[in-house]
């Protein structure tokens, strides 16, 4: 089993602190959702947790097991088994999502250890087709002219690929229809088991449908303010944020 | 910039070097010619690129024998010529002599021509006929031994004509570099009306080489030149490329990739001029500046009076992947005539931090991930050769400049 332990992160950003002492621990083999209105620093964690150099972390740590991930460069972050999956990919003009995906692979692997042109071949078929993925996305350019339905797809694909013990995805959600956002969560389920744990942030409920959490969390001004089951996520969604903050007698105030 | 001495006192020279290639007279001739425009020529001028100190202007040795670069591809289509000069004056007199009259080689405009011409020390002539669509590739490889020709002089005449097609490749490279040698090359293609000549040159001198490599060509009535560079030399190199769009209809793109590396200079000069009505331009490059190294694009594209409805684009872009390295991409649109279409677009630039943060986020180390962006960035201009083969030997040549980047 692998642990990510977050604890009393303060993060920054131009100066302005946006996470403040924010605690998790996550496992593999558990799914954990991040809800909370816009603005409350669900993208900072994810961001900080995978080193995004914007990010100032002032306080506090984060550990996958006994790695101290605050002293790696996010390359070294992501060898150690972390995985970011973001709303808005860089597009990168020029290189083939295939080739873009083989050398993430091998960047995984010892150099006695790369995989096999068959055996890649093999695995993007079958990752693209329960995608529902065209078989020439493989051959464009890397997010380059994709729709924002095919980038999170593409981000998913990336996940299924790489195969990372712990993965964070951020809003991936966001602006789907209802059809692909089956098929991401698709995905998604694809690689629950033992030896992956994931952090989902979303802003809605409904993909919480289709992806059950073993845990969900509500962060409201820079940490968590409420932690349960999956059935909170029902609640916030009848109830919403103000309710919520009412319920918590909180001193908060949200755009939703 | 002039250089210093005369060269008039070199006659002998001349006659010598014109001996070794057997020309006739009305070729010497031409070198008389060019060698009294020596003294009255001044070097052309590259914007943003000073060479004053180059030593380009190296009256050859004179070898007992001759280096021989002879064509070594055999030509299976019928009446499609791949001579040297010396078999040319020998097998084709009447042909090469009528055809070698309508080029540029024969107006001294700058040192340079008048240099080359005088100094000649090779030649070689590609003939294709009317109607000729050649099939397979025309490959034309030139190696210079720096320990046997400390300067070489050539000129390479590849005439298209009318309704012809084929496609060159060529290519320009050195042996023994840690000699120090120089190169001046005239490159002329003329394709006549309605004729298509795709060249593709992939030039990689060594690190003690200057070279000034000129390319020209001219377009008859909706006739088409395709031109693809990789400008992937060692050394000090000019590349200077001239097209003039006479016909109506025609079209020529320069599409060039290019990367600088150590402390080398190299200059891509790219001057399209259209002429013809309805003629379309364009110039298409990029380039990778590493170490102490220094880059310059020109892209100057020029529309004449009376050109109507041609049009005239470019776009030279320079990723710069060191403090020390120096960059310049400029842009230069002339236009003289009202109704046209031109566009340019220029830019100097860093690797994208977000890109990078991208790619490392799967895990490639920051050089793995900085080589993918560069192989995209010049990728761009990749995607538009359409010779698979070029495509893949630029890879591959890129591929391995950028090796020496991991050190």
């Amino acid at each position: 089993m692998t642990t990510l332990k977050i604890s009393n992160l303060h993060v920054s950003i131009e100066d302005k602190e946006i996470l403040k002492g924010f605690n998790l621990t996550v496992n593999t083999g558990e799914i954990h959702a991040i809800m909370g209105p816009n603005g409350t620093g669900k993208s900072t964690l994810a961001a900080a947790v995978m080193g995004h150099p914007s990010y100032e972390i002032t306080e506090g740590e984060i550990w996958l097991d006994d790695l101290n991930i605050l002293d790696l460069d996010v390359d070294e972050r992501a060898r150690a088994g972390l995985f970011l999956a973001v709303q808005y990919p860089s597009e990168i003009p020029g290189i083939t999502n295939v080739e873009f995906l083989r050398a993430a692979i091998n960047a995984q692997r010892e150099e006695h250890d790369k995989i096999g042109i068959r055996d890649f071949i093999e695995k993007l078929d079958e990752k693209m087709a329960l995608l529902d993925m065209p078989e020439e996305m493989a051959e464009r350019y890397l997010n380059e002219g994709f729709s924002g339905g095919e980038k999170k797809r593409n981000e998913i694909l990336q996940l299924l690929m790489i195969e990372p013990k712990m993965a964070i995805l951020d809003e991936i959600d966001s602006g789907l229809d209802i059809d692909a956002l089956q098929v991401v969560s698709n995905g998604i389920n694809a690689m629950r088991g033992e030896d992956f744990g994931s952090i989902i942030i979303t802003h809605y409920q409904r993909l919480l449908n289709f992806v059950t959490p073993d845990f969900v969390h509500i962060v409201m001004d820079g940490h968590i303010v409420k932690s349960g089951d999956a059935s909170l996520a029902k609640q916030l969604e009848k109830e919403g944020y103000k309710g919520l903050i009412q319920e918590l007698e909180l001193d908060i105030e949200i755009n939703e | 910039m002039r250089k210093t001495d005369s060269f008039s006192p070199y006659r002998n020279t001349v006659k010598h070097l014109s001996q070794n290639l057997n020309e006739p007279e009305w070729f010497l001739n031409y070198r008389f010619e060019a060698l009294q425009s020596t003294d009255k020529l001044e070097p052309p001028k590259i914007e943003r690129l000073n060479y004053a100190a180059w030593n380009l202007w190296q009256v050859p040795t004179i070898q007992s024998q001759t280096v021989s670069n002879s064509p070594s591809h055999s030509v299976n289509e019928k009446d499609v010529l791949v001579l040297d000069f010396k078999q040319a004056f020998l097998e084709q007199p009447e042909l090469f002599k009528t055809i070698y009259q309508k080029t540029n080689f024969i107006h001294f405009e700058h040192l340079f021509d008048a240099f080359t011409m005088a100094f000649l020390t090779d030649g070689l002539f590609v003939y294709i006929p009317d109607n000729i669509q050649v099939k397979e590739p025309l490959e034309l490889s030139f190696l210079q031994n720096n320990q046997l020709e400390k300067t070489i002089n050539r000129q390479v005449l590849i005439y298209a004509g009318a309704n012809s097609s084929v496609e060159i490749m060529d290519k320009y490279s050195s042996i023994e570099n840690d000699k120090e040698a120089i190169a001046n090359i005239q490159i002329q293609v003329i394709a006549e009306d309605g004729a298509k000549v795709q060249y593709s040159s992939l030039d990689q001198f060594g690190e003690n080489t200057q070279a000034f490599i000129q390319r020209t060509g001219r377009t008859g009535r909706d006739a088409e030149i395709h031109w693809a560079l990789g400008v992937m030399n060692n050394g000090d190199v000019i590349e200077d490329i001239h097209v003039n769009l006479e016909g109506q209809g025609s079209t020529s793109d320069v599409k060039t990739v290019a990367i600088t590396h150590g402390d080398q200079v190299q200059g891509v000069n790219v001057n399209v001029t259209n002429i013809g009505s309805y003629s379309l331009g364009n110039i298409f490059q990029h380039g990778v500046t590493l170490d102490e190294s220094t880059l310059t694009f020109n892209g100057i594209g020029h529309i004449l009076k009376n050109s109507k409805n041609s049009d005239a684009q470019q776009e030279s872009r320079i990723l710069m992947l060191s403090d020390n390295a120096r960059a310049d991409a400029n842009p230069i649109l002339l236009i003289d005539e009202y109704e046209v279409q031109a566009g340019h677009a220029a830019s100097i630039s860093r690797v994208n931090q977000e890109q990078l943060y991208y790619l490392m986020s799967r895990g490639l180390e920051r050089k793995q991930a900085e080589k993918l962006i560069i192989r995209g960035f010049l990728g761009n201009v990749l995607k538009e050769i359409s010779l698979s083969e070029v495509r893949q030997e630029l890879i591959d040549t890129i591929e391995r400049k950028l090796a020496q980047y991991d050190n």
